[in-house]
């Protein structure tokens, strides 16, 4: 034994020093492209998202610059966490926000104004897309409605969902799932009952009515904590009906799955997001680079055919087969309805215990 | 650990590796321990007594606020009371599972007992998120019971999401624990104790309940301990096998820090979860030195 | 101790739990052969696919170089730093040892997610950033104690007759540890080495708070995909996983015994 383990330590220091020896040269290895960072932390979606960032996105932004990009996956809500936490030794480059942590991080003063020199393509942007000062830019809008399962509507006789209300049809008792209150869409969501029941953003508790009248009548049966976790209850038609963002809904329609999307009569959530650059960002010139390859007419037609959203880059030509599920032109998106977010953000985690206390506790 | 040293205090005078006095040879450890380990742990404690906002961070003046957030606010009581739940109930399971295995490890055969120890012990080695990994799949929509129901005619669909999913998995994961403490207690019994009890003309359940069962309940007790403590701060099980609608202590942990930053309010759950988990030690201190198993424990 | 029949029904018994406790970790090292795009189980079909795919994923194979680097450091720094406090324990009282004792076992009754999360906010708090060296340090806090309880219960079984012996040769302090102590401890350090390469490559809980974009360890670069993904993919990494402990089992098993390990006799 004792000749064993002789020979076991000396493999054991062999291997160390082998990669010890990597792992500094792997840190040590320089830039590419000369004047820009080697690489680019990208704070992004998952699920489907994460597919298309990685297999288009990305290979084609490392193809053309030779920047590694490095993809950090989570919710709009735990990526903005990052960035928040780490402000004092930023960790992530770009973060891929939404209209709310957009607007929070604004105020806290965690993002860096656009370097217009390096980003040539934001002269090519719709004027709403643009931030007044010039902290970040959008890069797509979508509506928030009802994704549904289509097979089960027309097996019961239900026709599609066309208004907020029809969350409440006695047709849909324990068909109903939404996703809990860290992802975007459910906060929207309760902002949306809330104005539909004559309220504004200074008092959510008309929404929260609704919403528990929903639990209680036996519609609410299921809150899914990931986008993953909502798109399988669907699917698998243990619930009928969700509300989400049309991207989740049309992307499982063209696999072939039985799921659609619907815009209520009385108006979609407008919902954005933005590219926003961190500020004091670990590689601040290869971030830059990124967020114009970012809207670039090429990758706006990528992410508006895969997100399924509305493309806001002048120069992007949708073909004409995705004119329709893609909202484009300022009127179509005039017809949403839009949230204050500087009020969302103040008030968030007082709704969040609301929301956790009326509706999730109680299971 | 309380046996008489091996080696007394005299011989340990003359102890060869009295090379550097021992304060030299501690340095490395108590400066890691230091500025890693009591100086974070400081900070939890400390950040537990702030308030905090969303739009200005962590705000500076001590206050209460958090702990009477938690104490006065049922839907976090009732997570706590979840979590002392769930881990008794996991205890109460490993026991009822793991002390049959433990008493056929100690009167089984030398090859037998190899393999009942690689069995039960190895899995220990792979890494958590693994093994429940592994259960979500089996229990998940399309996993192996969804399969088998379906090929019966019954549409089980998923079956997670439920607290007993979670002790299943929670189970699965610490009964190591609780056999490996059973065992080690049942190995201190002098056989020829039990000899003499069935000599006396005991039956074995008698035997078993009159003199084995109280002779291996420091085992029992220990396993218990390090059953309960470690499903109680248990993260990954309950978050994968529980999701959203089985909430935690250590999911509200997770989601204060790292979704909504609120790493005040964390923190006063993380004190919250040690005090829970100091209070039932506490608690079996008392019963093992009090109660009517004393000589047992001594 | 007990009666034949009584042995059966307690084999059986044993022998149903064994399968329940490997069940796990066998459905994913099958599950990683599936030939299907979704999650089922059995799987349908056998490919080698999702090897092939997990190769061609950059992250995952970044974190898995991450893990292995931060579990041989901390391997080796931890087993040092038990090794020097198991000498000085080794002694006989002086001031403040039952106190250092204590110190150096709290750890073990700490969960992981607690001190993730005060060493998290610790470095925020002090302009420290989250990368490769913090983890590591991260973790072998996290296994120090172990280090320090295999020597220190390998030091107890050295006669002290052997080092009294050595001393009485002439041998200063320093010459009789190198020679006769440390020897002695051989399969105390080899037993610290491979666990705590195991205890700390499967880390989850500490290293779901201390991890960066840049320093991700395999184990939760696994939980961040289950948690917003749901295909075979991460079943073919979970198999490194499985494979890694595989190893350690045969090392452990070839020195010093599972069994022995964990304290059984």
């Amino acid at each position: 034994m004792k000749n064993a383990l002789l020979k076991f330590h000396r493999h054991i220091a062999k291997t160390a020093l082998v990669l010890t020896a990597l792992f500094m040269g792997v840190t040590l290895v320089h830039a590419q492209l000369p004047g820009y960072e080697s690489e680019v932390v990208l704070a992004g979606y998952g699920g489907t998202y994460e597919q298309f960032t990685r297999n288009q996105i990305i290979t084609a932004f490392e193809k053309v610059t030779g920047i590694k990009v490095k993809l950090v996956v989570g919710t709009a809500l735990s990526n903005y966490s990052k960035v928040v936490s780490t402000k004092n030794n930023p960790e992530i480059d770009v973060y891929w926000s939404n209209e709310l942590t957009h607007a929070g991080g604004k105020q806290l003063g965690l993002y860096e104004k656009l370097d217009l020199k390096i980003i040539t393509n934001m002269a090519d942007m719709y004027q709403s897309a643009k931030d007044p000062d010039n902290i970040g830019v959008v890069s797509h809008v979508q509506a928030t409605g009802f994704q549904y399962n289509s097979a089960k509507f027309k097996e019961a006789g239900i026709a599609p969902p066309s208004s907020w209300n029809d969350l409440a049809d006695p047709r849909l008792k324990g068909k109903v799932a939404l996703y809990n209150f860290s992802v975007a869409f459910s906060q929207d969501l309760l902002v949306i009952l809330t104005k539909q029941a004559g309220g504004t953003e200074k008092d959510v508790r008309p929404g929260i009515e609704k919403l528990k009248a929903l639990k209680s009548s036996g519609n609410l049966a299921y809150f899914a904590s990931s986008p993953a976790e909502l798109d399988n209850m669907l699917v698998q038609g243990q619930a009928w009906i969700a509300v989400n963002g049309g991207p989740r809904a049309y992307i499982l329609k063209d696999r072939g799955a039985p799921i659609d999307f619907a815009v209520p009569k009385e108006g979609g959530g407008f919902f954005a997001n933005y590219f926003d650059v961190v500020k004091n960002a670990p590689h601040p010139k290869a971030a830059q680079l990124l967020v114009n390859f970012l809207i670039s007419p090429e990758v706006q037609l990528i992410i508006a055919k895969d997100v399924i959203a509305a493309p806001v880059n002048r120069k992007v030509v949708v073909p004409e087969s995705m004119r329709e599920k893609i909202l484009m032109g300022e009127e179509k998106i005039s017809k949403l309805i839009r949230i204050d977010r500087n009020e969302m953000n103040r008030q968030l985690d007082n709704w969040a215990d609301l929301w956790a206390r009326e509706l999730e506790g109680k299971r | 650990m309380t046996q008489a040293p091996l080696i007394s205090n005299e011989d340990k005078k003359y102890r060869g590796a009295y090379f550097l006095n021992q304060y030299l040879l501690l340095l490395p450890g108590l400066v890691l321990f230091l500025l890693f380990f009591i100086f974070p742990m400081a900070v939890l404690f400390e950040n537990s007594f702030h308030d905090f906002s969303r739009m200005s961070g962590i705000i500076p003046g001590l206050t209460f606020k958090n702990y009477i957030k938690i104490l006065g606010d049922s839907y976090y009581l009732e997570i706590c009371l979840r979590t002392i739940k769930l881990a008794l109930m996991t205890s109460v399971t490993t026991l009822l599972i793991g002390y049959p295995v433990a008493l056929y490890l100690v009167s089984a055969s030398a090859r037998k007992r190899a393999w009942i120890i690689l069995f039960i012990l190895s899995p220990l080695l792979v890494s958590v998120i693994v093994r429940t990994f592994g259960w979500l799949i089996l229990l998940g929509s399309n996993g192996l019971l969804d399969n088998v129901g379906q090929a019966f005619g019954f549409q089980l669909g998923s079956m997670l999401h439920t607290q007993t999913v979670v002790i299943v998995g929670l189970a699965n994961v610490l009964l190591p624990f609780m056999v490996l403490s059973i065992t080690t207690s049942l190995q201190t019994i002098d056989p020829s104790v039990v000899k003499a009890a069935t000599s006396l003309g005991a039956n074995p359940w008698r035997v078993f309940t009159k003199v084995i069962f109280p002779l291996s309940l420091p085992g029992v007790f220990s396993g218990i301990l390090i059953v309960f403590s470690l499903a109680s701060s248990s993260f990954v099980t309950p978050a994968l096998l529980g999701g959203s609608n089985f909430k935690v202590l250590s999911s509200v942990i997770y989601e204060q820090a790292m979704v909504l930053q609120n790493w005040p309010f964390a923190a006063s759950f993380a004190v919250t979860l040690m005090v829970i988990v100091l209070g039932i030690l506490a608690l079996q201190r008392r019963a093992i030195e009090g109660g009517k198993y004393k000589v047992v424990f001594h | 101790m007990i009666t034949t029949t009584v042995q059966r029904w307690l084999g059986a018994f044993a022998l149903l739990v064994c399968i329940f406790s490997v069940s796990p970790v066998l459905v994913i090292v099958l599950e990683s052969f599936t030939a299907t795009d979704y999650i089922t189980f059995p799987p349908q079909g056998y490919s080698f696919k999702w090897y092939l795919e997990f190769a061609k994923r950059s992250e995952f194979i970044d974190s898995a170089i991450v893990s292995l680097v931060v579990a041989l450091v901390s391997c080796l720094i931890s087993t040092l730093i038990g090794t020097l406090v198991a000498i000085a324990i080794d002694r006989k009282t002086f001031f403040g040892k039952s106190f250092i004792q204590a110190l150096f076992m709290s750890p073990l009754s700490l969960p992981g997610l607690i001190f993730g999360l005060a060493l998290l906010q610790f470095l925020a708090g002090n302009g420290l950033p989250r990368n490769i060296y913090t983890l590591t340090i991260a973790h072998i806090v996290l296994t120090t104690p172990f280090a320090i309880r295999f020597i220190s219960v390998s030091m107890l079984g050295i006669d002290p007759n052997v080092e009294k012996a050595a001393k009485s040769l002439g041998a200063n302090g320093l010459r009789t540890f190198w020679h006769v102590t440390l020897p002695l401890i051989r399969p105390g350090i080899a037993a610290s080495l491979v666990f705590i390469f195991i205890l700390s490559f499967d880390e989850v809980a500490a290293s779901l708070f201390i991890s960066s974009p840049n320093a991700m360890t395999l184990p939760v670069r696994i939980f961040v995909y289950i948690d917003q993904n749901y295909d075979p993919l991460v079943t073919s990494v979970s198999s490194l996983l499985v494979l890694a402990a595989a190893i350690a089992l045969s090392i452990i098993e070839k020195t010093v015994g599972m069994g022995r390990l964990f304290g059984l006799k």
